[in-house]
């Protein structure tokens, strides 16, 4: 979001919540309910649909609060639903689901540091990856100790790393908490 | 003193004349001196340890094995003085998993002081870049609602960058003028009001302020002060708490403007005590003006007392 643009929030509606719930649902059938249980979603309605976690009690705040300022950010900004009517994950987003989903690559040390840095995946990086994953697939990168870093996209089918040289690239990296770094202000 | 020797101790230290005048005259010559000293020495960097994101135990490890030498702060339950890293504070895994936040040593103290709670509803009243915003929420547990205001646009990037990094769920952002808190039709439990200010205090991280600060500047920041902390005043609730704040040690700034709402009858704002041993008193006189006894009660922190940047606040009451 540009720091010049004013956001203003709505009720995300029926079709957003199916397009929210069955990408989340891509990395676990129960993550919907983990994440999006006893929360209010919420889309920005300006240019972008960017879409927020919102308690209750922070909800009923925002619906008194409106009628006299429009919020500049609210909760938890979970990602965004794209003209092509996808849902894609932003950073916190990353974070949410890499609590629970089982979707997960751990890097070594070095390669959490390639991650940071906004590079993708070469397999000499990659300590642990779950079996019969896709090509293409996306899946949630954690360091050694379990932290969701990022998002990547599996450039080969997980089955085949054993074949491949350790510069091989594994995983492209679609986003990662380098972010707050290198945007972020 | 002469005025020459007060020009010559200024132009030793870098200063401009008018503000060593002032040291003298609230400190005397031989604190002066210390205060001045003290500046020279950059304080350790400090971190908050963030428990929304990681326990304390498991991020003092992880900070060990970061290859980070981290010495508790005693009277900050989350604070730590960074003696030695090998990283750059803001560039570690850890930093960018919200596992700390780069925060003053002193101005980790108001938060604790509010002692928000899960469940409240906390106005921070300027909140951007989001060091208290993040701290109230840890305090609180992401339960409640925070109403986190800023002005500066181009600040609140920066305040929700650093909300999202530290997992902050609870806070709505408000794009707009503290001043207009009343209007929104709320009453607080608590406000936290971190002033924009001089930031005379910053002199030992900030070299640039001995001179760049004239004394307009002073009572700019002063008046504007006041109609912020009348706002938040107006904007809490009956019985509930604001902690007012500056990283400013000049009384104009400080006790001139709790002194200056304690007269507002109409608010009914009282000064409390803050519980704490640490920091020194607040000032009952400067520069010729009487405040009100209370403010005894409010905490001043030194760099040459407590090895902090200069800082100052007070909790009140709603009456």
């Amino acid at each position: 979001m540009s720091p010049k643009e004013k956001m203003s929030f709505r009720k995300a509606n029926k079709e957003e919540v199916m397009i929210i719930t069955s990408a989340i649902a891509e990395f676990g059938k129960n993550l919907p309910l983990k994440i999006l249980e006893n929360e209010k979603i919420l889309i920005s309605k300006n240019r972008e649909k960017k879409v927020f976690l919102v308690s209750k009690e922070v909800y009923r705040q925002f619906v008194h609060i409106k009628k006299n300022e429009t919020p500049y950010f609210i909760g938890v900004n979970i990602g965004e639903i794209g003209k092509n009517k996808r849902f894609k994950l932003s950073i916190e987003g990353i974070h949410e689901v890499g609590k629970h989903t089982k979707k997960k690559v751990i890097v070594s040390d070095k390669g959490e540091q390639f991650v940071l840095y906004g590079h993708s995946i070469l397999k000499k990086s990659v300590l642990r990856i779950p079996k019969n994953l896709k090509k293409g697939s996306n899946v949630i990168v954690a360091n050694v100790y379990g932290d969701p870093i990022g998002l990547g996209r599996l450039h080969v089918n997980s089955e085949e790393i054993h074949n491949l040289k350790d510069e091989d690239l594994i995983l492209i990296n679609v986003l990662d908490r380098g972010w707050y770094l290198r945007k972020g202000g | 003193m002469t005025e020459t020797e007060t020009k010559n101790l200024a132009k030793e230290y870098g200063y401009t004349t008018y503000l060593v005048e002032r040291y003298i005259d609230l400190f005397g010559l031989e604190e002066t001196i210390k205060l001045l000293e003290a500046n020279e020495r950059k304080p350790f960097p400090s971190i908050r340890c963030n428990t929304l994101r990681v326990p304390i135990k498991t991020f003092e490890k992880r900070m060990k094995n970061r290859q980070f030498t981290l010495k508790k702060i005693p009277y900050i339950i989350h604070g730590y003085q960074v003696l030695k890293s090998k990283y750059p504070l803001g560039a570690t895994p850890e930093y960018l998993l919200g596992f700390y936040y780069i925060q003053g040593t002193a101005s980790m103290i108001p938060v604790y002081v509010l002692d928000p709670q899960p469940g409240e509803l906390v106005i921070d009243a300027c909140a951007a870049p989001g060091g208290k915003t993040t701290q109230i929420a840890q305090l609180m547990k992401n339960k409640g609602t925070i109403i986190a205001v800023d002005l500066k646009l181009n600040r609140l990037k920066s305040l929700c960058s650093n909300l999202s990094r530290c997992s902050v769920r609870n806070t709505i952002v408000l794009h707009t003028d503290a001043r207009k808190l009343p209007a929104l039709g709320i009453k607080a439990d608590k406000v936290l009001l971190d002033a924009p200010c001089t930031g005379e205090g910053l002199i030992c991280i900030d070299p640039s302020r001995k001179t760049s600060r004239k004394m307009e500047d002073i009572h700019w920041c002063s008046s504007l002060q006041k109609e912020l902390l009348t706002a938040a005043i107006k904007a809490t609730k009956t019985g509930g708490h604001l902690v007012y704040s500056t990283c400013s040690i000049a009384p104009e700034e400080n006790e001139e403007v709790i002194q200056y709402v304690l007269e507002k009858e109409q608010l009914g704002v009282e000064v409390e005590d803050t519980g704490l041993e640490i920091g020194e008193n607040g000032l009952i006189k400067a520069f010729g003006k009487t405040f009100d006894l209370s403010l005894s009660l409010a905490k001043r922190f030194y760099p040459h007392k407590h090895t902090t940047e200069g800082f100052f606040f007070c909790l009140l009451k709603k009456k």
